[in-house]
């Protein structure tokens, strides 16, 4: 932005990225308190307890404290469900961080582009060959036809694909 | 710090499961879905094994001369699998390997003889169809039989004629078992089996039903070619000059010899003479003089096959040696198995290799001993109770009684079970000369 823009040509701009950003937020269908915890969670790791000091300011013991807890612990819940944000499964603290595929999906917030899907179309194309294949492998499994000898070579082909964009896949939500 | 109260705020309405459970348990879900599969499928996942180990087996080391090549240039059959295979037997004609059994056999015109190197099996023209005429090579005791189970099997040879040509009778070389009525067999077969159409084509038995009746075309069998049989236990493949030119599912699992023959017949739908279960042949009059000059006769085991057969042979040896150390402390005897075991470690020093109806003599006996050594106390027990029945018999009705020499003539039958590892009839028996006994001592 030049110094010699006009004012009401910058207005016109900020409300363009703030319209942008709003409908990016509901393509990715987040309320403001789960975008507050994202940027929270940009670049670091926090507990709940801590992000409800964070947000909230509300000191540990006080009133009101427990109905903030209630409210970042529903957040999280929700943006770990939709696999933005990752907590280790054991352990008694368990700080959140952000996932490859939250970090993916808020760089490419832009109207008119389609947010990332965690199972994409050519992953979901691989999984489906490989069991298509492996049912063809157990039904012709007992025939002497020749060609069938290909079919165990292709399905492990499509399992070795399939293993290593699972392997992606669990990486991306982790 | 998380609240002291957490406890009461309590967990959120309705089930929550974060993304990571979910894509873990469908990625679980997948595999175990895929691993049911594998499972499911793994009689076509083995043959799918097999068929990438012989495709690097032929690649990893092709012969480098062509099938042009005449006996001068190439002395030794070219083999698909190069170094990695053990020599069990190789016949090259001059000189004779020890413990090699090469046997000759001729009928009619047929005329066998070792000329240049070469063993020359000829009938001549005067084969007419009122005769049978034959020429047979074979490599295998006469004593033992075929002496080979699941090994490879080349040959070097060069016929008088293509097998286009009409009228040349019947000439076979590969694998066949050494009965009259062979029922097993893998063959290359210059003449069609079941018609009188020329040509050449491989042809396999297991227990008389046909595995395979497959034309070859594009092999001039008058030039030297090496043919090659690689017999596994579930598929056999056919090569000649080390490429593949058929595989044949399933295999015969009976011990086979390797055997090159030709004859004045072809196989016919209805003949008058049986050739074997279900074929028919015609002996025929030949207009010309045929051969087979055979360069070579090797039997090979794949590296890999290989040890696993010296493994089970080493393995079922040391297992005769404990059995039979076990039988001498429990009083069973020993003789046959160690006469067997003596004749098989013999037999695998001198050609690293055990003559396959040897060795199943071998492992039979050894399965029935074992059998036998866990009845063993039983039995020594029962042949002392019989031997003392027997006793009383000839104290109490005298050794000429009828009664006496029945019962002694079941002693006989019982150690003669004891020394073929019979648990069952020798406690038949012993049981009848107990029983016997507790009667008399009623009456």
């Amino acid at each position: 932005m030049s110094v010699s823009e006009d004012p009401e040509e910058k207005l016109l701009r900020l409300h363009d990225s703030i319209v942008s950003y709003i409908s990016g937020l509901r393509l990715a269908n987040l309320d403001v308190l789960q975008v507050e915890v994202l940027g929270r969670l940009i670049g670091c790791r926090r507990t709940t307890a801590e992000l409800v000091e964070e947000i909230y300011g509300t000191p540990n013991p006080s009133d009101g404290y427990a109905a903030d807890y209630y409210r970042i612990r529903r957040a999280t819940k929700h943006l770990e469900e939709k696999g933005f944000i990752s907590a280790p499964l054991f352990g008694r603290k368990k700080p959140y961080h952000l996932t490859k595929y939250a970090v993916s999906v808020l760089a490419n917030i832009t109207p008119g582009e389609e947010p990332e899907r965690i199972l994409s179309q050519p992953d979901m194309v691989v999984y489906a060959s490989t069991l298509a294949l492996l049912l063809l492998t157990v039904i012709y499994s007992q025939s002497t036809l020749s060609w069938v000898i290909l079919l165990p070579g292709l399905m492990l082909v499509c399992l070795g694909i399939s293993i290593s964009r699972l392997g992606s896949t669990i990486r991306k939500v982790a | 710090m998380e609240p002291e109260d957490l406890a009461e705020i309590g967990d959120m309405p309705g089930v929550s499961v974060p993304m990571k459970v979910r894509v873990i348990a469908l990625s679980a879900a997948f595999m175990v879905l895929v691993g049911l599969g594998l499972w499911a499928s793994s009689p076509l996942m083995v043959r799918f094994l097999e068929a990438v180990q012989e495709y690097a087996a032929l690649t990893g080391d092709l012969p480098d001369d062509g099938s042009e090549a005449g006996p001068e240039s190439s002395p030794e059959p070219s083999t698909p699998q190069g170094a990695s295979v053990h020599v069990v037997m190789r016949d090259s004609f001059e000189q004779q390997d020890p413990g090699l059994q090469r046997r000759t056999f001729t009928r009619g015109t047929g005329t066998a003889r070792l000329c240049d190197g070469c063993m020359f099996m000829s009938l001549s023209e005067g084969s007419t169809d009122r005769e049978f005429s034959k020429v047979w090579l074979n490599y295998g005791s006469e004593e033992m039989g075929d002496p080979w189970l699941f090994v490879d099997v080349e040959i070097r040879l060069r016929l008088s004629d293509n097998s286009d040509l009409e009228g040349g009778g019947m000439r076979c070389w590969g694998l066949m078992e050494g009965t009259v009525f062979p029922e097993n067999s893998i063959l290359l077969v210059s003449q069609c089996p079941k018609s009188d159409a020329p040509g050449l084509f491989i042809k396999s038995r297991e227990d008389g039903q046909i595995l395979a009746d497959i034309p070859i075309s594009g092999i001039d069998t008058a030039e030297w070619h090496n043919y090659t049989i690689l017999w596994g236990p579930h598929n056999s493949t056919v090569l000649v000059d080390g490429v593949s030119v058929a595989r044949i599912e399933d295999a015969p699992s009976v011990p086979m010899a390797v055997h090159v023959q030709a004859e004045n017949t072809r196989y016919v739908q209805e003949g008058s003479h049986v050739a074997s279960e279900g074929i028919m042949m015609d002996y025929i009059s030949l207009d010309r003089d045929v051969w087979v000059e055979v360069e070579s006769v090797r039997v090979n085991m794949a590296e890999g096959r290989y040890r696993e057969y010296s493994a089970a042979v080493l393995a079922r040896l040391d297992e005769v040696s404990r059995q039979m150390g076990v039988a001498r402390e429990k009083e069973v005897p020993t003789d046959r198995i160690q006469l067997l075991h003596a004749n098989a470690e013999e037999d695998w020093e001198d050609n690293g290799h055990i003559h396959a109806t040897l060795f199943s003599e071998l492992v039979e006996i050894s399965e029935k001993l074992g059998v036998m050594l866990e009845h063993a106390d039983e039995l020594m027990e029962l042949f002392s109770d019989a031997g003392e029945a027997l006793n009383e018999f000839a104290a109490s009705e005298g050794e000429k009684s009828r009664r006496y020499l029945v019962n002694n003539a079941y002693m006989e039958i019982a150690k003669n079970g004891l020394d073929k590892y019979d648990h069952e009839t020798a406690r038949h028996y012993l049981m009848r000369i107990i029983g016997a006994s507790e009667e008399l001592s009623g009456s």
